[in-house]
């Protein structure tokens, strides 16, 4: 049976008057990769800054490691490893310099262990370049590669893709694959790019406007993410009021491209087409389509 | 906290700011001797080129070691803006232990490079110039041990300062202010209302200004020396507790 590596209960934290996160509840299961979903300003940052102790939640508890003292928080982020917004280095100092001080502190043995996450993240030969010439990427590298240099169980990443290549992406997933699925690392991370999650991801937590909205595993969302007719019209006012009007169909959406979101009767393309005919609607296209992450989470949003 | 102390020397060491201020500074106290003992040998009736006058530089002047004090602490953490000690933080590193292991580290630094200039400054003097044989050494290493509480607790309070500001002007603003310019409005109110008076006494730079005042005319007693470590002392501890209180709360980013 899983245990649980990270559980945030009632979690609200306020900026003076302004509420960033309100009554969060979030689990996470040894062996997940749980991606954290919001738009700017949802609160995932923060949540991660709670969990990494750099910040103070006003209200609720972090449990990390199936413990039930938040006073051993400090002792147990020592399993932990993270990469919170930008990475933070000692300019003047090499790659390798940067995380031999950090080894030093964090009281890691072995030392060949820098050359070890240098090469996982691509950094190996970076010799005596300074972190200050660094490019944005390498710098994202090396936070990476800090972030795996204790070998942690649980790795929190805030959008780790942010300035790598198309390159650096894919060797990225790989890596989170093979730490997942080799060590049994649990991973947490978020991202714009939705796209990159639902690689690899299996279990998701969609956060807006600092409310979690749902937790939900990969395979369920799968299920949910129903497929709809994709519309397009010159009317679609007018075609909305005859598909409840003369086919009885009421869950459907308009967006603002003239385009028509139909969630039900997804065989009657035919009905469809001879009805926009015969009202002189001109039909510009109709095509099965399934849902997106990005179009569930906003849809999640709106009926929230 | 030692694996801590560690990672910071480690840093520090590989600094190159600490090597070119101890640079910077022996050339600058070996220019004062070498102008003052070529004075000596080739002017007439030069008055200065004397260890008296030499060491008087440092132990009458007290409070411009303040400063340097200061100074030094702002150069350590001057690379520091995108806040380092995150990722410490996020290991499950102690915030006390963040805190005190980077401070003890430069303390120890900062204690270890003012004793080595200090020393090199007396044995340049004693080599070089002329001996007044009034005292002048003794007087100059009473007045360094006398300010060292003093001094460590200008550099904790600009460090702390800095570490809880949200940023390097603010610490800056905040440091002269408690350091330097209270004491001195308190003492300048001070001389129409006593009290005044009193409470500038309770801060380092009043103290060791008033010590410093004392050792240009050998008037050191054992009460200057004790009131100048104990406010030192006082500060020190009040430095300590006060960024220890905030830092435990401060939001890191």
């Amino acid at each position: 049976m899983k245990d649980s590596v990270l559980r945030m209960e009632h979690i609200t934290k306020k900026y003076k008057e302004n509420a960033v996160l309100m009554d969060v509840n979030l689990h996470i299961m040894r062996g997940e990769i749980y991606g954290l979903v919001g738009n700017n300003g949802a609160g995932k940052t923060t949540l991660m800054r709670l969990i990494a102790g750099q910040s103070f939640a006003d209200e609720g508890s972090i449990y990390l490691f199936d413990s039930n003292e938040e006073k051993k928080n400090a002792e147990y982020r020592k399993r932990m490893g993270a990469l919170i917004e930008e990475p933070a280095f000692h300019l003047g100092m090499t790659a390798g310099q940067n995380l031999e001080y950090f080894r030093i502190q964090f009281g890691i043995p072995e030392k060949n262990r820098i050359h070890e996450v240098l090469s996982m993240v691509g950094l190996k030969d970076t010799g005596k370049k300074k972190v200050s010439q660094f490019s944005l990427g390498m710098k994202q590298r090396l936070g990476i590669a800090l972030s795996l240099l204790h070998s942690p169980e649980l790795l929190i990443l805030d959008e780790p893709i942010n300035g790598l290549d198309p390159a650096g992406i894919l060797e990225m997933r790989q890596m989170l694959l093979m730490l997942n699925r080799k060590h049994n690392t649990t991973i947490m991370i978020s991202s714009h790019i939705l796209a990159e999650l639902e690689n690899i991801v299996t279990c998701y937590g969609f956060l807006s406007r600092g409310r979690m909205l749902e937790e939900i595993t990969s395979q369920a969302l799968a299920e949910k993410c129903a497929s709809f007719l994709n519309i397009f019209v010159d009317q679609p006012e007018k075609l909305c009021r005859l598909l409840e009007k003369e086919l009885g169909y009421k869950d459907f959406k308009v967006y603002p491209d003239q385009c028509i979101h139909l969630y039900e009767g997804l065989e009657d393309g035919n009905k469809i087409c001879e009805l926009a005919i015969r009202e002189n609607i001109s039909l510009n296209g109709l095509e099965k389509r399934r849902m997106s992450l990005e179009n569930y989470y906003m849809k999640l949003v709106e009926e929230c | 906290m030692l694996n801590y102390m560690r990672s910071e020397a480690y840093r520090l060491i590989r600094d190159k700011k600490i090597w070119i201020l101890f640079f910077v500074f022996g050339v600058l106290l070996s220019s004062v001797v070498g102008v003052l003992a070529y004075f000596q040998n080739y002017a007439e009736n030069f008055p200065y080129g004397n260890t008296k006058f030499a060491l008087s530089n440092i132990y009458a002047s007290l409070t411009m070691l303040l400063y340097v004090a200061g100074g030094f602490v702002l150069l350590l953490n001057d690379g520091d803006k995108t806040h380092v000690y995150k990722n410490s933080i996020a290991f499950g590193i102690k915030r006390s232990t963040v805190l005190l292991g980077k401070l003890l580290v430069q303390a120890i630094i900062a204690v270890f490079s003012c004793l080595v200039l200090a020393g090199f400054y007396a044995f340049l003097c004693d080599r070089f110039l002329l001996h007044s044989d009034v005292g002048e050494f003794n007087v100059y290493w009473n007045a360094i041990f006398s300010g060292s509480l003093g001094l460590l607790a200008a550099l904790t309070g600009v460090y702390m300062f800095m570490m809880i500001a949200d940023t390097m002007s603010l610490a800056m603003i905040y440091s002269v202010a408690a350091i330097v310019v209270v004491p001195t409005m308190l003492n300048l109110l001070g001389r129409r209302i006593v009290i005044l008076n009193i409470i500038s006494k309770c801060f380092p730079y009043i103290a060791m200004a008033e010590y410093s005042n004392h050792t240009l005319t050998f008037e050191v007693t054992g009460r200057d020396t004790f009131t100048t470590l104990l406010t030192g002392f006082c500060w020190l501890t009040g430095f300590l507790i006060f960024g220890m209180i905030l830092f435990k709360r401060k939001e890191i980013r």
